[in-house]
């Protein structure tokens, strides 16, 4: 990872690789089309585990010295919002820690930053519930876009009534379902900051929202915001993807991993599931473009074994 | 009106018509933010009062590091360095008047995870210590059974090694042995004090092991505090941070294969 980063920079700007060139990687879905246009084309603009990176990290000689920036960044999601119609703006959790701007402030310029942003939806990471889930839930009251988690059970604690389990947004003709998968807290939150919440099992109780967003809510796409990581011994991003139904997309977080190509793994109905994160800090901003045809959905062509 | 009807009208032909469609990603990529995108300067604007306060309060040089320390596993000068400030300090707090505790065996263990990036060669500002320590963690006072610190010493094997000091040991296949605390071997039957983060005292990093503790005082001593007094103290001594190498776990396992 950290060697293919350095090649990443050495050729200054970033990667635009394209799957499989013109004949795509396709992910069938179910039947609901669109009227007015062949094609529609949704932009997607993600992070994770942005960890309070407000300014750009010190020059310090490090590794990423000077890049990332929430201001920088902004003038990137704007020039891209221009460009195209239908953009979403998501985020995969650990919004919170790693720079003095939390210790001070709490996560509220984070969050009101995000806001500006006009971010469309966030879940929760760990890093979240460092000052306690009190905290996080006083914090929430600074972040104008929605905390979306379908695997904790909040209802005995200050976040009751505060996340949503799912969210649909609409983007022209279009319908995305998002669901948000949140690590288990066990061993890895302080048990008194997280006191009173529940962890459920990501891969059932996320389809079971996934088909929901699909069958009932009739959403053309469906992705999961998840704080699980990539290639874990847990569950993480890879088994929930081999191991549900009804969810499209995967932009993970936790691991940190800038994935210069986003994996795909088969699920259970033989679809592909493309998993994608954007390494941390801010250092970049992802993007993965989709486009909604009408007609037969096409095969892929290349699947991530998952052993 | 035209509209509603128009929108009606689609919502009924989205329905019935029972047509495929495809997704597919037509292209990705990660776009690096770097000086060649200028900030936005409202943005800027927003951010700035927030960020003037804090500089006054983070630009401040407490001492001056010679050679640049990591936290890795199994050992490092980075988690040594802060280990040994645990144990000095906890000892210290053990002693200290009113608490009602007998001197104990003790030794010290930070996470490697728990110290966020290296200390650099050069100035220390109160900024960097916030960099290596950025949570509110506070020093924790564990009391423990022997044989539960001799399971504590295996969950520690398990995962490669972690910041230790007043103990050594070695990692072997089956875990850990030549256990030594306070220059002595580990006994089963004795008593111990484990200074640790209250992350670790509470199961945090999957120290579960912690679960079994006879008694846990969470002082309201926050390790980043602790770690700046620290530097400072050196500083008004003119001495430099003390760069410790040595191998206070020693991992057998590639040894033996």
């Amino acid at each position: 990872m950290i060697l293919m980063i350095n090649r990443m920079q050495n050729r200054r700007n970033f990667i635009k690789t394209i799957i499989g060139g013109s004949a795509l990687a396709a992910l069938p879905a179910s039947a609901y089309t669109f009227w007015g246009r062949e094609t529609q084309k949704l932009v997607i603009l993600h992070t994770n585990d942005t960890h309070s990176r407000i300014d750009p990290i010190p020059n310090d000689g490090s590794q990423y010295a000077g890049m990332g920036g929430v201001a920088r960044r902004m003038t990137l999601i704007d020039k891209i919002r221009r460009e195209h119609e239908h953009v979403l703006l998501l985020d995969s959790g650990d919004i919170f820690q790693g720079t003095p701007y939390f210790n001070f402030y709490d996560g509220k310029l984070e969050l009101q930053l995000m806001t500006r942003m006009k971010y469309d939806a966030s879940t929760l990471g760990n890093h979240e519930f460092d000052n306690g889930i009190d905290n996080l839930s006083h914090q929430l009251q600074y972040a104008g876009f929605p905390f979306i988690n379908t695997n904790y059970d909040v209802s005995e604690t200050a976040l009751n009534g505060k996340l949503k389990r799912s969210h649909i947004i609409q983007k022209g003709n279009l319908r995305i379902g998002l669901i948000g998968l949140g690590i288990n807290p066990k061993g890895l939150i302080a048990d008194s900051n997280y006191k009173g919440m529940l962890y459920n099992a990501p891969v059932q109780t996320g389809d079971l929202e996934a088909k929901m967003l699909k069958e009932k809510e009739h959403c053309h796409l469906v992705i999961a915001l998840s704080h699980l990581g990539l290639k874990m011994d847990a569950i993480d991003d890879l088994k929930v993807a081999a191991q549900t139904r009804h969810i499209d997309l995967i932009i993970g977080g936790h691991t940190h991993t800038f994935m210069e190509t986003p994996e795909m793994v088969t699920n259970l109905n033989g679809n592909p599931v493309v998993i994608q994160q954007a390494g941390t800090a801010g250092i970049c901003l992802g993007r993965l473009d989709v486009v909604f045809e009408q007609g037969e959905a096409k095969t892929t062509s290349r699947i991530y074994e998952v052993k | 009106m035209f509209r509603l009807y128009t929108s009606l009208l689609l919502l009924l032909l989205a329905v019935s018509c029972r047509q495929n469609y495809s997704h597919s990603i037509s292209s990705h990529e990660l776009i690096a933010i770097d000086t060649t995108i200028l900030d936005d300067t409202a943005v800027n604007t927003f951010i700035a009062p927030y960020r003037d306060t804090l500089e006054q309060k983070m630009h401040r040089i407490i001492g001056f590091n010679q050679k640049t320390m990591s936290s890795d596993r199994p050992n490092s000068p980075l988690s040594s360095m802060v280990a040994d400030i645990m144990l000095a300090e906890g000892r210290k707090f053990i002693d200290s008047a009113d608490i009602d505790a007998e001197p104990r065996p003790s030794l010290a263990i930070v996470n490697v995870r728990g110290l966020r990036t290296s200390l650099n060669a050069g100035d220390i500002s109160i900024r960097d210590v916030f960099e290596i320590m950025p949570f509110e963690n506070v020093l924790t006072a564990v009391l423990m059974k022997g044989e539960d610190v001799d399971s504590l010493f295996r969950h520690i094997a398990t995962i490669g090694g972690d910041g230790l000091a007043g103990a050594s040991f070695t990692i072997t296949r089956r875990g850990a042995k030549n256990i030594m605390i306070d220059d002595q071997p580990l006994d089963s039957d004795q008593m111990y004090h484990v200074f640790v983060p209250d992350y670790l005292a509470d199961g945090g990093d999957s120290y579960f092991v912690f679960g079994k503790a006879v008694e846990k005082i969470y002082t309201r001593l926050k390790l980043r505090d602790l770690i700046i007094q620290h530097i400072e103290k050196l500083t008004k001594q003119g001495k430099q941070i003390t760069f410790d190498g040595q191998a206070r776990i020693v991992d057998a396992r590639k040894a033996a294969k």
